[in-house]
């Protein structure tokens, strides 16, 4: 130990504000310029922000409509119901997989990531071919089994809509709360059990409020990507004329009439999704605002207690299997059906004689796709990397300074999950547009900031929650042995919040392999993004294209998850 | 009296048909040559249009066999609404946007007012009347549209007809449509604007399936999940090329929205923009284009789709109504927004 300058304690004092500082400025950076073309956007007459006249006509247009409140009833009923079964079902098998000696974790950890992989309007597709009412395989063979009149499953409803989206949503919930149920300190659950306390007890007064960081975080995170997402209900709902918000503002940026995009109405729909986030982000602030109660990684070792399933092993398989099979299986299995025909059928053994190679062969072949796939690979990897550094870095700033900084960074990274894809594009076109010593408009690093920009909400609610149980304590010892800021991030901050961050990087580099909006927005002819091609295939006619880029889509997706299990089964489960 | 009106109507796009054509052939050799010798100098032309890039990739090559030194970058913009959006973002921000735009007269004329695009009245391109309707814009290709049916759950004889027999309740459940409701607002042309909207109403009331592009929807005929559909010629094309059991005829009278190009005022090509828009009017790019996308210009005479029209009572307004068709999108998209659900 040695006495410090005053001189050498101020540039310590410095050294440690300069990662909020720099934290704040690059998330001001991103966030708040996207945030501020949105909210002037909604002030302009036609939503060009450089256009010229102000007005509040667009809030009257849009909140005075009943319509639109229709519609944010019918949004609320997909994102409430969505983000309860993901939640429902992503618990269970998060607690099945880190709590209990479930055979098979490893494989099991890989296969309950994979639906993630699907685009979900592929997914949406597979179960029109197996669930509509006119031609879907399974209702068809109810009915001519058991001589209905009627199908007995209807996908395009508002029950089909929530259906596929919670089946396309438990992955995210499963990676946001495995990380908190491996953290968990099984002395206080030991401690409880000792002192007589019943399973329900320790459920209710351990379990639950030591995951509460982490469900909440996913609860948020779901409910706002049900007022976002516009795959699932646009494919499902836009049939039988079913929008949701999302599908709405899809449906305003392409097919509005008079010939221009109605980003006035967009921003300004977007607004209230900024409202709804103000309100969920102070009710995740009240309801975790003791941080202390959730810490459950000290300095001590511990090992995750596991509980013994017996003779439930085989049901709780089982279940797993079955949400396999619903999420993957099933799907992929309609979407290879598709790959092979030559046009969009049903399944029969009439049809496949009709099976060919073609489709897939025009991936391997076809230079545009393979151009994208490289694009889509060098976006999702730098994306996913600079998110998960990214991440943990906030969270550290949020959860070690919980005063004014550490808020206001939390929120300005939750913030761009209220901002729609579409918008966050038309956004950095501008940005970029007026920074020619930043020359990026219309390549793939546009797209890659604007990935960035969409998926830090992820990522810090995942390691957010993470974060939380982890003790300060460590980090002190660590100062206490005279090590840097830099060394105690990189020997006990990072390796702690490891398994959060790969989590974090597989999900982010699965969902750039994925995202639309965004993408089809800030194309500019080289920068074309896998999803892009998928999509474009899809709007020109050609769906079994389509279905083959969806089926090399998830192999590709498939593979990076294994490297990822390979890489984090290296690592010892709780660094010491 | 409508039968009248209808007889004129034919005979006079038929009239501009054959003077379209008479002049398009000849359409002024020596400016295009000339256009020529200055592209070949310039930059790439930057051209902006919505189909897939290989189907362009054929058309360019055909422009490079008669201009092998006219360079020219294709970017997609899927839908017009993002042409004209786009067009305007880049323009307000760095002065500049592509040299070439292709669209609908809408996203062209929400240009036009902004004062983005050229005008071609003074470029003495001489272009016959039909093929300079503006003078910002010319006509290269179009969709018309078509009912298309599924031969195995419809047969020929019971494939409607005639738009009365589209809208009989027989059909209702079964019927597929675009998500917009422009057939309707080109019908109001023909019909006047009571009967189309009381058409469209009858047509609502069959519960649709609405489809969010007409390749979809073409594909949602192919597969059986909707029996019969209003869609575009164009777009059925993927399916009937697979082999697909679907079938289409045109109606009378028939809808179409013709696609038209016009030359950036910050094209900094715009020499070579203007000699690509000629040739996309001349038999030779029509043909061209036609044949790797499917879609024709009615008004060149080297077209399928000029031949397809032939005789056939069309319903387009004109490109000087381009601002009553935007209001009556609007109102009749709205009208389709509030059909029920279908189950």
């Amino acid at each position: 130990m040695h006495a410090m300058k005053p001189s050498g304690a101020g540039r310590t004092h410095y050294a440690r504000s300069l990662p909020a500082l720099v934290v704040l400025l690059v998330l001001a950076y991103l966030v708040l310029v996207p945030l501020g073309i949105l909210v002037i956007s909604s002030l302009t007459p036609s939503g060009l922000p450089f256009d010229k006249g102000w007005t509040l006509g667009n809030y009257a247009l849009v909140y005075a409509d009943p319509e639109f409140w229709s519609m944010v009833w019918v949004t609320l009923r997909f994102a409430v119901g969505s983000m309860f079964w993901a939640l429902l079902l992503g618990v269970g098998l998060a607690w099945l997989v880190e709590r209990t000696d479930l055979p098979g974790k490893t494989p099991i950890r890989v296969l309950l990531t994979l639906p993630m992989a699907i685009p979900p309007f592929l997914l949406a597709i597979g179960w029109i071919l197996l669930l509509s009412p006119r031609i879907g395989v399974i209702n068809v063979f109810l009915r001519d089994t058991l001589g209905l009149e009627q199908a007995p499953f209807n996908i395009y409803s508002v029950a089909g809509m929530i259906f596929v989206q919670a089946l396309s949503l438990v992955p995210s919930t499963f990676l946001i709360l495995s990380p908190a149920f491996r953290n968990m300190d099984p002395s206080l659950e030991e401690a409880a059990m000792t002192a007589g306390a019943s399973r329900y007890r320790i459920f209710a007064r351990i379990f639950v409020p030591l995951l509460a960081p982490a469900v909440l975080a996913a609860a948020t995170f779901m409910l706002m990507v049900g007022f976002l997402v516009f795959d699932i209900p646009g494919t499902l709902g836009m049939p039988v004329n079913i929008f949701v918000l999302s599908s709405r503002i899809l449906y305003l940026a392409t097919d509005s009439a008079g010939g221009m995009s109605a980003y006035h109405i967009i921003s300004t729909i977007s607004v209230f999704f900024l409202v709804i986030l103000l309100i969920q982000a102070w009710g995740y602030q009240r309801l975790t605002r003791n941080a202390s109660r959730f810490v459950t990684v000290t300095g001590k070792n511990f090992r995750p207690r596991l509980s013994r399933l017996g003779r439930w092993k085989w049901a709780a398989l089982a279940f797993v299997g079955l949400y396999f099979l619903l999420a993957t299986v099933v799907p992929l299995a309609m979407l290879a059906w598709t790959s092979l025909m030559p046009w969009m059928m049903p399944p029969s053994l009439a049809a496949a004689s009709q099976a060919s190679w073609a489709n897939h062969l025009a991936f391997f072949t076809d230079p545009l796709t393979l151009t994208a796939l490289g694009n889509s690979l060098l976006i999702g990897v730098v994306a996913s990397t600079a998110v998960a550094a990214f991440s943990v870095l906030i969270s550290w700033i949020v959860v070690r300074k919980r005063g004014v900084s550490g808020k206001l960074v939390d929120f300005l990274a939750f913030l761009p999950i209220a901002i729609p894809g579409t918008m966050i594009g038309v956004a950095l076109i501008y940005v970029y547009l007026n920074m020619p010593l930043l020359n990026i408009y219309g390549s793939v690093w546009i797209i890659a900031i604007a990935y960035i920009t969409t998926y830090i909400p992820f990522g810090t609610r995942t390691t957010n929650a993470v974060l939380m149980q982890l003790h300060r304590e460590l980090e002190e010892a660590a100062r206490t042995s005279g090590a840097g800021w830099w060394r105690v991030m990189r020997r006990v901050v990072m390796p702690l919040a490891l398994p959060a961050a790969l989590a974090v990087w597989i999900w982010v580099i699965a969902h750039c392999m994925r995202e639309l909006s965004s993408a089809l927005l800030l194309q500019g002819g080289g920068n074309q993004t896998l999803p892009v091609v998928l999509w474009n295939f899809w709007v020109g006619g050609e769906p079994n294209k389509a279905a083959a880029v969806g089926i090399w889509l998830v192999a590709l997706v498939f593979v990076t998850m294994l490297v990822w299990q390979a890489a984090g089964s290296r690592k010892p489960r709780n660094a010491q | 009296m409508k039968l009248l009106h209808g007889i004129f109507r034919q005979l006079g796009l038929a009239g501009i048909l054959a003077a379209a054509c008479s002049t398009a052939a000849a359409q002024s050799a020596e400016t295009m040559q000339a256009l020529a010798a200055k592209a070949a100098q310039g930059e790439p032309v930057v051209w902006y249009e919505s189909s897939p890039e290989n189907q362009i990739g054929e058309v360019l090559k055909a422009f490079n066999q008669r201009y092998p030194d006219v360079r020219v970058k294709y970017v997609r913009m899927v839908g017009g609404n993002e042409l004209a959006s786009r067009a305007i973002q880049e323009v307000q921000a760095r002065g500049h946007t592509a040299d070439l735009l292709t669209g609908g007269p809408d996203h062209l004329w929400q240009l036009n007012e902004r004062g983005l695009v050229r005008d071609l009245s003074q470029d003495q391109l001489g272009l016959p009347p039909a093929l300079l309707p503006v003078n910002y814009a010319v006509p290269t290709t179009a969709s018309v549209y078509v009912l298309l049916w599924n031969t195995r759950k419809v047969t020929d004889e019971q494939a409607p007809k005639s738009w009365d027999a589209v809208i009989n309740e027989k059909w209702t459940g079964h019927v597929g449509s675009w998500v917009r409701a422009a057939a309707f607002a080109q019908l109001a042309s023909v019909w006047g604007e009571d009967k189309a909207r009381t058409s469209l109403e009858n047509f609502v009331k069959l519960k649709p399936y609405l489809f969010k592009s007409t390749f979809p929807l073409a594909q949602g005929v192919a597969s059986g999940e909707v029996d019969v559909a209003i869609g575009f010629y164009h777009s059925a094309q993927p399916v009937l090329d697979a082999g697909a059991p679907v079938k289409f005829r045109m109606l009378d009278p028939t809808p179409m929205h013709t696609i038209s190009s016009s030359v950036s005022k910050s094209a900094r090509n715009p020499s070579g923009a203007t000699l690509l828009m000629l040739w996309l009017a001349t038999p030779e790019g029509a043909k061209a284009y036609e044949q790797a996308t499917s879609r024709g210009n009615p008004l060149v005479s080297s077209t399928k789709t000029y031949e397809m029209l032939q005789g056939v009572q069309t319903a387009e307004w004109p490109f000087a109504d381009v601002a009553k068709l935007a209001d009556l999108n609007e109102q009749y998209n709205a009208i389709l927004a509030k059909s029920r659900p279908a189950m």
